[in-house]
């Protein structure tokens, strides 16, 4: 065998070995999930949160919801936020440097008063403006920070630094959240024997189209937009198979962004998070884990299946682009950043599953599959191909793909069952058979250009333009980094 | 996010085609495919049976809350009988009470009621639950094999006062299944309040943060303290118990065993320490600030902040000096929490200042 036949054959068998891991991956996915969900979901019968709403033992938490020019809406997502279903809580927004009128309007809403707030600035951060507090015992909960600009993370640090509570909760200031999801949220936190909780997290859903009163969810529909409906497949996929199997291994990697909790201490001394990174969420979870298993402390990742925070999905392809070339990035950032761990036993679950599966499987599969897909045009144009071979292999794949999703419906069906009318369940269908030919492209394509915009140092996040939900107007939601 | 790319293999056809052939691939195709459609029925039927599970569950109910606001209000055993007797001669209320899944919605109906309600509303209800052999299908679930129908059938017979079976109850305190051991735990409390934690004796399972929680909710609801093993309990192997214990005295404030509290402050188990400096909080002494004072220099860093955080709430002027040496403390979260001590204590010093003429004024924190 020739060194040309030899590198063939390397590549011959390392894309099919790579391949079939993936296909064998998501059936073990889709088994620990289903395992996982079905034990959460018997054990939940029987639970009783109120226990954990009316106690004054209930652990306290710190609410952070960064605000960047979120004047349109702050006020209502200020008073969710307040009427949220638990005792022991404060919740703090930090007012990003925003440009609009967000915090003018805050003051005079909720009385806010300039105070001396004495903290210790543990995480350093930009510069605060002023720290304000409600004159109205009513809003005693409210903490208002005002702070030059510095993105995401930097603001979320500035929270960290002023939270008083043991438990942190990170959200996005315009999520909808469940009435009771800081109860739901808390619990793993204090259900753990023998180690120490580090973060929760939970189901994240896309709210467009649905019916929204008073910062509530009062009607769940599937979304109307053709974007957004394809996402909430993809949501269903991602959350009540892909995370529910991690959390059942406990190699879960990520907690969104949009709604998470963790043990501030160990958030603190992991150094919170990250400025440089626009993918901070997943940076901090694998620095605090990392944390843990360098100290050889005994620790979890925990995670509910339970929808408790709703959002707003990308309704136009410009939009979706920025987000998903975001997240590439950010995964890129944070594997790089933490590669020791890579194929580390020291580092157990992570170090030999977690950070593998996401090195090969989500930053390095879509450029495969663009590679890939250049290639077999490339073969076409040439008439290389066998195509009834074609055929054969292409309809194993799209077959697997469609049951998938199918089974993913059908987990959702079986569970939480937010969508109960047989049309919705139909076009959840219909979306797992386009969704292919239409989003999955596009999303790779989108991959690939975060590649290319990491090559080119590229750091902002990039122009996030929401709708608003219900009849609302819409809204900017710019967050720029630095 | 889970991409989903498995499709990559269709752009790499002609590497999998030396392996297998492409009946294979359609044979299996085939098969997925059939799958689908197995499932999509499954769903579509499924969905059907929800729907009409949820409306006849709708139905029951709406017939069963008319029939429990009856006997709820009901105040003597005659008025109870005639109740029933009418429900007798009601067919769709007999047969709803004969039929499995009518007796399940009725026991968590009258449960759930039970839960809400107290006084001789409570008491029919009870009643009715054992009127209707409910106890019956309880022990049912209770001798069932499986973990949760155990669990619930526990909750069941503790939240309606069964009081006869609390031994088979007593039983499954120390299960080697968490759930079961958690509820029974939570059941004999229910049933007999301090006198049910005797099962902290035998003990061989860690007690979560959260069944300390839900056991303090119950001891703390309408039982009397009792406070007679609590000192062999601090001495317990199961760090859990000493932690569960130390949280006991400091809501019941049992100043009787500050001595005993105070020990704990040197117990091996982390977790049991910091209860012990959280429970002198509440139980505090003239000399509790010195011991903790004592106990900081020897303390882990955690322990430390939160000694700091007591002395906050409980130091005195005379600890001034202590206060500002930390000051030049290397780790700056001591350094915080020690300066937030002191003005604490300034603060209240100001206080005294402020006191009629007579009272002695103490510099030491100024």
């Amino acid at each position: 065998m020739n060194l040309n036949q030899l590198l063939y054959h390397l590549f011959t068998y390392g894309i099919l070995i790579f391949s079939l891991l993936l296909v064998v991956f998501y059936i073990l996915i889709a088994v620990f999930s289903t395992l996982e969900t079905r034990q959460y979901i018997l054990k939940n019968r029987f639970i009783d949160y109120s226990t954990l709403a009316a106690s004054d033992h209930a652990p306290s938490l710190s609410i952070l919801a960064p605000a960047y020019n979120e004047g349109a809406t702050i006020i209502e997502n200020v008073r969710s936020l307040l009427s949220t279903h638990y005792n022991n809580f404060e919740v703090i927004i930090i007012n990003d440097g925003s440009k609009d009128d967000t915090l003018q309007k805050l003051i005079p809403v909720y009385e806010l008063v300039l105070t001396g707030h004495y903290f210790h600035p543990h995480l350093a951060t930009k510069k605060l403006r002023g720290i304000y507090k409600s004159a109205n015992p009513v809003y005693k909960k409210l903490i208002v920070v005002d702070k030059e600009n510095g993105g995401k993370a930097d603001a979320l640090n500035v929270g960290i630094n002023i939270a008083s509570n043991q438990y942190i909760v990170c959200i996005d200031v315009d999520c909808i959240l469940e009435q009771d999801a800081m109860l739901k949220l808390v619990r793993p936190f204090l259900e753990s024997e023998g180690q120490r909780v580090i973060a929760t997290g939970g189901v994240v859903r896309i709210a467009n189209s649905c019916e929204v009163n008073n910062g509530k969810i009062v009607k769940v529909h599937l979304p109307k937009q053709f974007l957004p409906r394809i996402q909430t497949l993809e949501y269903i996929r991602a959350f009540l198979l892909g995370r529910m199997a991690w959390s059942r291994i406990d190699g879960l990697l990520l907690i969104s962004g949009a709604f998470g909790a963790f043990d501030r201490e160990i958030a603190i001394e992991a150094g919170g998070y990250d400025h440089n990174t626009v993918g901070e969420d997943m940076e901090l979870v694998v620095r605090m884990r990392r944390y843990m298993e360098e100290r050889n402390l005994a620790y979890k990742v925990a995670y509910i299946p339970d929808p408790l925070c709703w959002t707003e999905a990308p309704a136009t392809f410009k939009i979706l682009g920025r987000q998903r070339n975001r997240w590439t990035r950010g995964t890129i950032e944070t594997l790089k950043l933490h590669k020791k761990i890579f194929f580390n036993k020291n580092y157990g679950v992570i170090g030999l599953l977690s950070y593998p599966y996401w090195f090969f499987f989500e930053f390095f599969a879509p450029l495969v599959e663009f590679t890939g897909f250049v290639g077999f045009i490339l073969f076409a144009l040439f008439g290389l191909i066998d195509w009834p071979f074609f055929l054969s292999l292409f309809l194993f794949v799209y077959s697997f793909s469609i049951l998938y999703s199918v089974f993913a419906i059908l987990m959702e069906v079986l569970t939480y069952n937010q969508y109960k009318k047989r049309s919705e369940i139909f076009k959840l269908l219909l979306m797992a058979i386009i969704e292919p030919f239409v989003f999955h492209p596009f999303v790779v394509w989108s991959a690939v250009r975060g590649n290319i915009d990491l090559l080119r140092k590229k750091k902002s996040w990039g122009e996030m333009t929401r709708q608003g939900f219900a009849q609302k107007p819409a809204v900017k939601n710019t967050a720029v980094a630095q | 996010m889970i991409s989903f790319s498995i499709h990559i293999l269709t752009t790499n056809y002609f590497f999998a085609k030396t392996l297998l052939p492409s009946r294979f691939f359609f044979d299996v195709s085939f098969l997925l495919l059939t799958t689908v459609m197995l499932v999509l029925v499954f769903i579509v039927f499924y969905l059907f049976y929800y729907l009409n599970r949820t409306s006849k569950k709708t139905e029951i109910v709406r017939l069963y809350s008319d029939i429990i606001s009856e006997i709820i209000l009901c105040e003597t055993d005659e008025e109870l009988k005639e109740v029933i007797a009418q429900l007798d001669a009601q067919k769709i209320i007999t047969h709803w009470f004969a039929e499995p899944v009518g007796r399940k919605i009725l026991i968590q109906e009258l449960v759930k009621i039970h839960k809400t309600i107290s006084g001789k509303g409570a008491d029919n209800i009870r009643w009715m639950y054992e009127h209707f052999g409910l106890v019956e299908d309880s022990l049912n679930d209770l001798a069932s094999h499986k973990w949760h129908r155990k669990a619930v059938a526990i909750q069941q017979l503790a939240e309606m006062k069964q009081i006869k079976y609390l031994t088979k109850i007593y039983k499954a305190t120390n299960s080697k299944n968490k759930w079961i051991r958690t509820e029974a735990q939570i059941a004999v409390v229910k049933l007999t309040g301090f006198k049910g934690l005797r099962f902290l004796n035998i003990i061989s399972h860690p007690i979560s943060q959260w069944q300390q929680l839900c056991l303090l909710r119950e001891l703390v609801m309408d039982h009397e303290y009792s406070s007679s093993n609590l000192k062999s309990w601090l001495c317990s192997t199961n760090d859990s118990v000493v932690e569960f214990t130390l949280r006991l005295i400091k809501k019941f404030m049992c100043f009787e065993l500050q001595k005993e509290v105070v020990g704990c402050l040197y117990h091996k188990a982390d977790n049991v320490r910091e209860a012990a400096i959280s429970t002198l909080t509440e139980i505090a002494a003239d000399e509790t600030p010195w011991l903790l004072q004592e106990r900081f220099a020897s303390a882990s860093r955690k322990e430390k902040l939160l000694i700091l955080s007591v002395l906050k709430e409980r130091g005195v002027e005379e600890q001034g000096s202590f206060f500002r040496d930390l000051l030049c403390h290397e780790d700056t979260r001591i350094k915080t929490a020690a300066r937030a001590a002191l003005m604490r204590i300034a603060e209240s010093a100001s206080n005294i200042y402020n006191l009629p003429n007579g009272v002695e004024q103490k510099a030491d924190v100024a």
